[in-house]
């Protein structure tokens, strides 16, 4: 039988179903009558059918190319798992930095803030930038102004300055360790970072005596309480004219009067608190503002040099009461320890206390 | 096909593994199930009930218990039988459609790729004109011709002329 190309297009006409039902009704009739033609057309589905088996054998070789997955031995990794290693690994890394970043303390002085109990904590990020105060010498004339450089001026204060346990703070020591030689035990060393001093002084601080104490309380609970009988008797009494005084002797005698209740000395005052009355006496002090980066609001206080952090230079106030010092800034009253590092500022607690400053600065 | 191959890989896998099998297996069982599936595509006999990816899965999994010899029971899935997928029906020996495979990659790249773009993914002669760069559908046509006259006498010069009467 000659293979032909018609018989080949016919063969595959059939097989595709693409013969008419004549046709294919010749066809078949064709198939059984002539043993031939049905041979070519066996030979014809072998062939094709081996045709198509190579071409499974091509798209298995290129499946098993191009479909390969990435593994290891008998354990491989899907996609889904090693997406769930990653996020995993992220979720571990953030609350390594949560931990390491806002559970930790950092080692910056700048960012401890006044708690409760009294320590020092760290908050909040450093770095922050303000800008500096602007002293006017003008509306501070108690403050004797410094202008020169800040090393020069320094030697030249501090052999002015009586040296009173004025120990230099080291910038080597560590958060943790206790601080030496000074009674704050309660607060503890921060590494000092980034600071830079805005202007530096002496300021005369003066001691408030008892008289002055008194009579600011007296000046404050008139202010507030209304006067007892008694006082209001004595008041009387105090105003009250001699019998025999004439009209000038009268005028004299009120102003006599008045001039002894102005004196210094209420009643009930000792001998010895009269003197300590009498007493008045001031201190210098040097007074250096810095400025922190991150506004923290503190001071260190050694011997007769004080360090203050974030106070306004023409709202500071310095007094001494009962040998303690104070310091009068934006309305409140802080009581100043030694501290030869830095520390927070500490309101006082004895509202007393406070009244008498206060009074001191209307 | 090859994403189909893809997504389907650990399915197959983890079940051939866990029934008697070897990643070996599971790989050439899945790419028989893949060949299945694209075949049925392409002649449009696929009977979609379900997702292609599950259809994969049954195919591969029938593949399988076949070839370990525990299809006494058909695994039927919401009316497909993927029993019947699986099967060839042409009724030849397995050795002579293996010679017409090695004929075939005796034959040139160009034969046998027109060849097989005919034959098996059932392109007509325009686009496989296109595809190989003929001039023309006739001239495929009578290129197609000359390759399988080609493939024919080749595999009759194997067997003796008493062996086909």
């Amino acid at each position: 039988m000659n293979y032909n190309e018609l018989h080949s297009e016919l063969f595959d006409q059939y097989l595709g179903g693409k013969l008419g039902t004549e046709a294919v009704r010749a066809f078949e009739q064709q198939l059984s009558d002539d043993a031939a033609f049905a041979e070519a057309f066996r030979i014809h589905k072998l062939l094709k059918a081996g045709i198509q088996d190579y071409g499974r054998e091509s798209l298995k070789q290129h499946l098993k190319e191009n479909g390969k997955m990435q593994y290891w031995g008998d354990n491989f990794w899907p996609k889904s798992m090693r997406f769930a290693a990653a996020a995993v690994l992220i979720i571990f890394l953030g609350l390594y930095a949560v931990v390491k970043l806002y559970l930790q303390p950092l080692q910056k002085p700048e960012l401890a803030v006044k708690t409760e109990s009294g320590a020092p904590v760290n908050t909040g990020p450093a770095d922050s930038v303000y800008p500096p105060a602007i002293y006017s010498p003008d509306a501070r004339p108690d403050i004797a102004v410094v202008t020169a450089e800040p090393e020069r001026i320094e030697s030249e204060i501090m052999e002015d300055v009586v040296a009173m346990d004025d120990m230099s703070p080291s910038s080597e020591k560590t958060y943790g360790q206790e601080a030496e030689g000074t009674d704050d035990a309660g607060y503890e060393e921060i590494k000092v970072l980034s600071e830079s001093m805005l202007s530096d002084t002496l300021y005369t601080v003066p001691v408030i005596s008892w008289a002055d104490a008194n009579r600011s309380k007296t000046y404050y609970d008139n202010l507030s309480k209304t006067a007892s009988r008694a006082e209001t008797a004595q008041k009387k009494k105090a105003l009250s004219l001699p019998a025999n005084a004439s009209n000038a002797n009268q005028s004299a005698a009120l102003e006599r009067k008045d001039n002894d209740k102005d004196s210094s000395v209420g009643s009930g005052v000792t001998g010895s608190k009269k003197a300590e009355a009498e007493q008045s006496s001031s201190s210098r002090y040097k007074i250096e503002f810095w400025f922190s980066p991150v506004n923290f609001k503190g001071y260190r206080l050694t011997g007769k040099s004080i360090r203050l952090y974030g106070v306004d230079v023409n709202e500071a106030r310095f007094y001494v009461y009962k040998a303690q010092l104070y310091l009068y800034n934006e309305g409140r009253v802080y009581i100043l320890g030694p501290c030869p590092y830095a520390c927070a500022f500490t309101a006082e607690p004895d509202q007393d206390v406070v009244n008498i400053i206060l009074n001191q600065t209307r | 096909m090859v994403q189909l191959y893809k997504d389907s890989y650990i399915s197959v896998r983890n079940y051939v593994l866990k029934n008697n099998g070897t990643a070996d297996d599971a790989e050439d069982i899945l790419q028989d199930a893949a060949i299945v599936i694209w075949e049925k595509i392409r002649s449009e006999t696929l009977e979609l009930k379900a997702r292609i990816s599950t259809i994969m899965f049954a195919i591969a999994k029938n593949l399988w218990l076949k070839r370990l010899g525990k299809l006494s029971r058909q695994v039927g899935m919401d009316g497909i039988n993927t029993e019947k997928m699986s099967e060839s029906d042409d009724g030849f020996h397995a050795h002579d459609r293996k010679l017409v495979v090695e004929m075939m990659q005796q034959l040139g790249d160009k034969c046998r790729e027109l060849l097989t773009l005919f034959y098996y993914e059932g392109l007509d002669m325009v686009k496989i004109a296109e595809r190989l760069n003929y001039n023309n559908a006739d001239t495929a046509k009578a290129k197609k011709h000359q390759c399988f006259k080609h493939l024919q006498e080749q595999f009759l010069n194997r067997y003796k002329k008493q062996d086909f009467i």
